[in-house]
Order: C-alpha cells, then structure tokens, then sequence
C-alpha cells in the first residue's frame, strides 16, 4: 500500500497530512482541510515534504516515496550497516532528504562541543505522539530520529534512535560515520575517535543508553519543554505549551541544566542510583521554587563528590562555591560533568548558569 | 576493615564458580532452558529441579542468583539477628564494607541495588545489567570496584546471563539509593581483567566421570562461586589465574565481624585434589561440604563458606553438587598449603555456615 492511499483510508481519523505534508489538522477539525501548522512549528517550510504537498494542494497521495524497510543489524552483526540503508535521504547523492521528515530543533540544546547539529523525525504515517502523560511523551513503533554533527560543514557523523518493538530494549540507537567524500556512513558500533581530522569523537552504540534511557521515550530532544510547538502532533495536545519559569536569566539556566544534565539526573536516570539531584524539568513547574531543579539543588548538600571542599550542590549567589558549576567547569576525570562524551567545556552554558546561580538571593538576604 | 555479615555469617562471595566447558572447550549453558542443553551429546542439568521440571529462564536465574551465585550474601541487608531482611532482598547494603568505621568520608563501599526501582536497575536495560556484573562496566562509563567479583562471573553463557536479567526484572522493587563509594573504593581506572577461559582448567582427561566433571567445571568456573574465594591475590590484589582454585584467599575476622575466638585471618582451602588440598575427599564427602558446611570429618567449616542450611550453597541441587564434586575431584592436584587453617571455635552457633 502506498502511502498516499493509507492516508485516504485513514482520512477522518487520524490527520496523517501532518506527517507527510507539514500540515496540521486542528483538535476540532478532524477529517476537514488541513490548515498551515502554526508559525511556530518545527517544520522547515522549505522541506522537500511541504513543497510536494503544497503543491498538490496538501494531497500527499502524489508523493513519490517510501521509506525503505530498514533491516537493522543485531547486537552480534557484523555486516555494514548505512545510513543510505535507513531512508534519511531520498537521494543522498545529491542530499536531498526523504520527503517525510520533520526538521526540528530543541528549544534548549545540548552541548556537544561545538559541534552543528540537525535533527530530523520520522513518524510512521497515521500515528501520533502519546503524549497522555506530558512529562515523559512515547513514540509510536516505527519511529526514527535522525541527528546530524557537522564542523565546519564537514559531516561527522549521523545518529539514529529507531523504535523497533513494544519493550523498552526495543531500539537500535547507533551512529553513522562519514567518509570522506560524503558518499555514506557506516554505523559503528565501537564509535570511532578524531572523524575526519576534527577533535570530534563517536561514541559507541552502548553509550547510547547511558544518556537515552534516562527518558521512556528515548529521544530526549523532543519533549514538551522542548518542543512547545509541536501540538498538532501529539495524541493529547496542551491547551497552552509550557515555558519554562522564571526571567530570562532563569529560564535560559533551567533549560540549559534540563537539556545537558536532566538526562541523566532525574528520577528515571543513569544517575538516580547515585543521587536524587533532579535537573529535568517538568510541566508542573511553574516557578522557579517549584523546580526538582531548585528543590534538589538550591542549598542541599552534597552527598557525593565531597571530597573537593565543596558543601552544597548549588549555593545561592555564590556560584564559586556551588559543586554543580565546578563539576560543569572540569573536564577532569570523576570531576567532569557531562562524564563522557564532552572533552571542551561549553563557556556559554557555564556562563548562563553562574549568573543564574549568582543571581539567586543568598541566604538571609 | 568489616563488612557487615552476619556474626556466623555466610558471606562474600564465593561466586566465583560456575564454569563449564565440554569436550570443545566451549562452555555450554548448562540449564537456562532444559529442554535444549546439551553438552557434547550429554544432558546438562545443573540448576535443574531435580524433579526435571524444565525451568524458566526468570527461574534459573533465580537459582543462579539465589543459590549458585550467593549475591544476596553481599546485596541483601541483614537484620539484627545476622539473618536476611528479607523485606529488601537485593536491595543493597550501605557501607558493606567499611575500611575504617573511625571516619566518615573513607572506607566505605556500598553494595548496589538490584531491585526493579529506580534506585536499583529498573532503568537499566538488559545490556547495561549484564555489561555490569559480567564485564564491571557502569552504565555512566565508569568500573565497578572488583570487590564484585564480575571478572570470575564474565565467563558465563550468554542464557545463563539473560536468565539473571530475567530474574532479577521480577525482584520486589525497593526505593533504596545506596550510600556513596569512598576512597579506597573509588572507581578503578580500568575493570579487572576477566579470567581468560583457557585458563580455567579443565578435568584431566582421565578422570572417570569427565561428563560430570564438565558439568561441574561450568558451575565451578565459568560461573565461579568457588573460584572467586578459592583463588589467591598477588599484593596488589590481582586475581592468580595461575593458581585457580589453589586457595589461599585471606579473609580478616574482623572484616567479616566474627567475634575474637575466631582466629585473625581465615585462609580459603586449596580445593584441588593435593595433599594440601582435598586429597582424600570424595564425592560424597564435597557433597556435603558444599551444601552442610561440614569437612571430610564432619567438622564445621569456617565462614565465609556460605555453606550450611542457612548458606545460599544449601539451596545448590544434588546434581550440581555432585557435579562440582566430580569437577574438583578431576582437577590436577596442585601443591599450595594455605598459611593457617581455621577451626571453628568449640561454642559457635552452627545454624549458619555450621558454625
């Protein structure tokens, strides 16, 4: 079955244009002419989808393309995998991209040492996002999320977390490598250091999960706090997307500290056997006191890492003495945070983070 | 130095032995799945109900665990009374070991959670739990503490491994983040070598039973129980993968919180068939050791053998203790006489470890 006639099937229960064209249906227009997603949306205008759609009056019956039917290599393969295998470009020759991708970007991003990114997402045709629980949104089988490093417009590497099955191991998460003259990537699984002459290193396939199984729907990039714009794809949109609390010194700390560090450090993370210090956010957080941030950071003491003379994780108006600062500022074995895969501290995020720490009232202020 | 057992405690690990090779010098699994275990043409059975009921993979693991493994030895908090909280099986145990109980901010090592909670590996998928006790890699990259004997453990099969998984996903979840590790404690630079399977040894090619022996090597050696507490250290800790099974392990009465009429140090048993070591011992005799806690003279042996009926290797099948038997029995007799043996005191409680 083509695409375009699974959507007709489909027409008047599930708004599947949004998924092929970029565009979306309203909650109380189901089955009606689809309308132009909000300004805000993460969809590039310019994407090869839209301009097919649009051209066709937002019938996607006419576009051309099927995603392949990625065969994705076991733990034990040792057949080369590619990223033209996944679908990620309708001609990668030429890189032009499947018609069916959206293109998205994080309102808070992760630091990945300067490296450029592009994200795409690729949900399968006639599903939405199950965002019933808006903290923690699930995505459908069949899922793909596609993340592209470059330096200086040279491509590194591209990721890929595929939901594959039901279960919470059912995922390929990996990274492909690119060569040279930009024909393919290869997926490696051990990683690989240095790509292409840069600094930039790939992590290996299990490193994947340190980070990505923080979250049970893996792709932590694209969440409520950091796609508030993206209501037209979820099973149970919010009447208003959350934003993030507090004044602008705030709000860019707190999104930065949920991007880089909530990952992990929260209650489902890598790091929750360790230390209930909690850095993601949550739609329930409407001031900057209500935060996991600020209760399980502002004023606690330390219970790990306490042997460098700090006392508190976070000390109010004294960013000097606040461990969680200290431990962004290193890049010192057992002292660095992130732990891995960052070997430059990110001077812009430490940044927004001290003025935000140092703008907190001390004590008895 | 003290880790927090019970007074007669059973103890630390002797997980070291579950190993099994065959004829092919390929371990095989030797019971996750009953129906399908072969071993050079042979049945292999170990973990098996004696009543040859097939098992599920959750319920092998929970032999391999409970039993094979003795990981609630170490994992499991002790009430008062030296005996199992079970209320938090596997749970964890803050500052099981504690190097110095006169400060607070060293010589601690906590045991981890292994419940279905947050605090525990609930969040962990099946890779990451089995990267961690048969590889010690932490999921954040960083190396367990060789105190967890994942180097003796990384030899098991790939079934065997999963059972566990299998079996641990069904653990009772405890809310329990256990307390930070401390120097001299610390993450390792890099996790302690896994003991390379040629150097597990293998029956002589005499021995009268070697089927059994195979068996049992996989038990004894692939898996470890005993290997781990019956093998030496150099000085600086290294595991003797020479002298696998030769004993010689010190453990101080102290650490392991036996009172004063114990001597100082207990010395693990050279186990091999050697004048110095288990000559004389039968089938029969091993049997009973591995799961009464008595020697060839029926005297109780020290802790930490967890052996006895309040021992985890209590719960090991006949089958499997016979099979380890035969394993032991057909080793090459290696010469080590440990530095002291231990008598257990005239006195003691004999309801753990027959002590």
């Amino acid at each position: 079955m083509r695409w375009g006639s699974w959507a007709r099937a489909l027409e008047g229960a599930i708004c599947i244009n949004v998924l092929l064209s970029g565009m979306a249906c309203d909650d109380d227009a189901k089955g009606g002419a689809p309308k132009p997603r909000d300004s805000g949306s993460n969809l590039d205008p310019t994407d090869a989808a839209v301009s097919d759609a649009a051209a066709d009056g937002g019938d996607p019956s006419h576009v051309s393309w099927l995603p392949p039917i990625v065969k994705y290599p076991d733990a034990k393969s040792t057949e080369t995998f590619r990223l033209s295998q996944t679908g990620l470009y309708r001609d990668l020759a030429a890189k032009e991209l499947a018609p069916d991708l959206i293109e998205y970007e994080p309102e808070y991003k992760l630091w990945s040492d300067g490296a450029e990114k592009r994200r795409w997402l690729r949900l399968p045709p006639g599903t939405a996002i199950d965002s019933s629980d808006m903290d923690h949104w699930v995505f459908p089988v069949g899922t793909m999320f596609f993340k592209e490093f470059s330096l200086a417009g040279k491509r590194l590497e591209t990721r890929l977390i595929a939901r594959l099955g039901p279960k919470p191991d059912d995922y390929f998460m990996g990274a492909f490598v690119w060569n040279e003259d930009e024909t393919d990537a290869v997926f490696e699984r051990e990683g690989e250091s240095n790509v292409r002459g840069t600094e930039h290193d790939v992590p290996e396939t299990k490193r994947c999960f340190t980070c990505h199984n923080g979250d049970k729907g893996r792709a932590l990039g694209y969440s409520a706090v950091q796609q508030p714009a993206a209501k037209a794809l979820l099973s149970d949109p919010p009447s208003e997307p959350y934003v993030v609390p507090g004044d602008d010194v705030a709000r860019q700390a707190l999104g930065y500290l949920h991007a880089n560090c909530g990952n992990c450090h929260n209650p489902n993370g890598t790091s929750r056997t360790d230390t209930n210090l909690t850095l993601r956010l949550e739609v329930s957080e409407h001031s900057v006191e209500d935060t996991g941030i600020y209760k399980s950071g502002v004023r606690v003491d330390l219970d790990h890492w306490m042997h460098k003379g700090f006392k508190l994780r976070i000390a109010p108006g004294d960013s000097g003495a606040s461990a969680v600062l200290a431990r962004m500022k290193s890049r010192i074995k057992d002292d660095a945070m992130p732990p891995f895969a960052s070997e430059l501290v990110d001077e812009t995020g430490v940044e927004l983070v001290e003025k935000w720490i140092d703008s907190l009232p001390k004590a008895g202020d | 130095m003290r880790l927090k057992l019970a007074t007669a405690g059973v103890l630390f690990l002797c997980l070291a032995a579950w190993a099994c090779g065959d004829d092919d010098d390929e371990p095989k699994d030797a019971g996750a799945d009953a129906s399908k275990t072969k071993d050079a043409g042979d049945e292999t059975d170990s973990g098996k109900p004696d009543s040859g009921k097939p098992q599920t993979p959750a319920e092998r693991g929970k032999y391999l665990v409970e039993a094979i493994g003795a990981c609630g030895d170490c994992h499991t908090p002790r009430l008062q009374t030296g005996g199992f909280d079970t209320a938090k099986a596997l749970a964890g145990v803050d500052c099981f070991i504690d190097a110095d109980p006169t400060k607070d901010d060293f010589g601690c090592l906590s045991s981890r959670n292994l419940t279905n909670h947050e605090t525990g590996l609930k969040n962990r998928s099946d890779q990451e739990v089995k990267d961690m006790f048969m590889k010690g890699e932490r999921p954040d990259g960083k190396y367990l503490h060789p105190v967890m004997p994942y180097y003796v453990l990384g030899n098991m099969s790939d079934e065997d491994a999963d059972a566990i998984v299998a079996f641990l996903r069904t653990v009772e979840p405890v809310d329990h983040m256990v307390k930070a590790n401390q120097a001299p404690f610390l993450p390792p630079d890099a996790p302690a070598p896994i003991v390379p399977k040629d150097k597990l040894p293998k029956p002589s090619a005499s021995y009268s039973d070697k089927t059994a022996a195979m068996r049992g090597m996989y038990l004894a050696a692939n898996i470890g129980v005993c290997m781990e507490c019956h093998t030496g250290r150099d000085e600086m800790g290294g595991f003797l993968v020479d002298k696998l099974f030769q004993g010689g392990n010190r453990f101080g009465r102290d650490e392991l919180g036996l009172p004063p009429a114990f001597p100082e140090a207990i010395y693990s048993s050279n186990i091999t068939p050697h004048e110095t070591g288990i000559k004389g011992y039968t089938v029969d005799t091993i049997v009973a050791a591995i799961k009464k806690g008595v020697d060839k003279d029926k005297k109780p042996l020290c802790p930490p053998m967890p052996a006895g009926p309040m021992g985890a290797f209590a719960d090991i099948t006949d089958s499997d203790a016979r099979d380890i038997a035969h394993y032991l029995l057909s080793l090459a007799p290696k010469d080590n006489m440990i530095p002291a043996t231990c008598d257990v005191p005239m006195g003691m409680p004999t309801e753990d470890g027959g002590i």
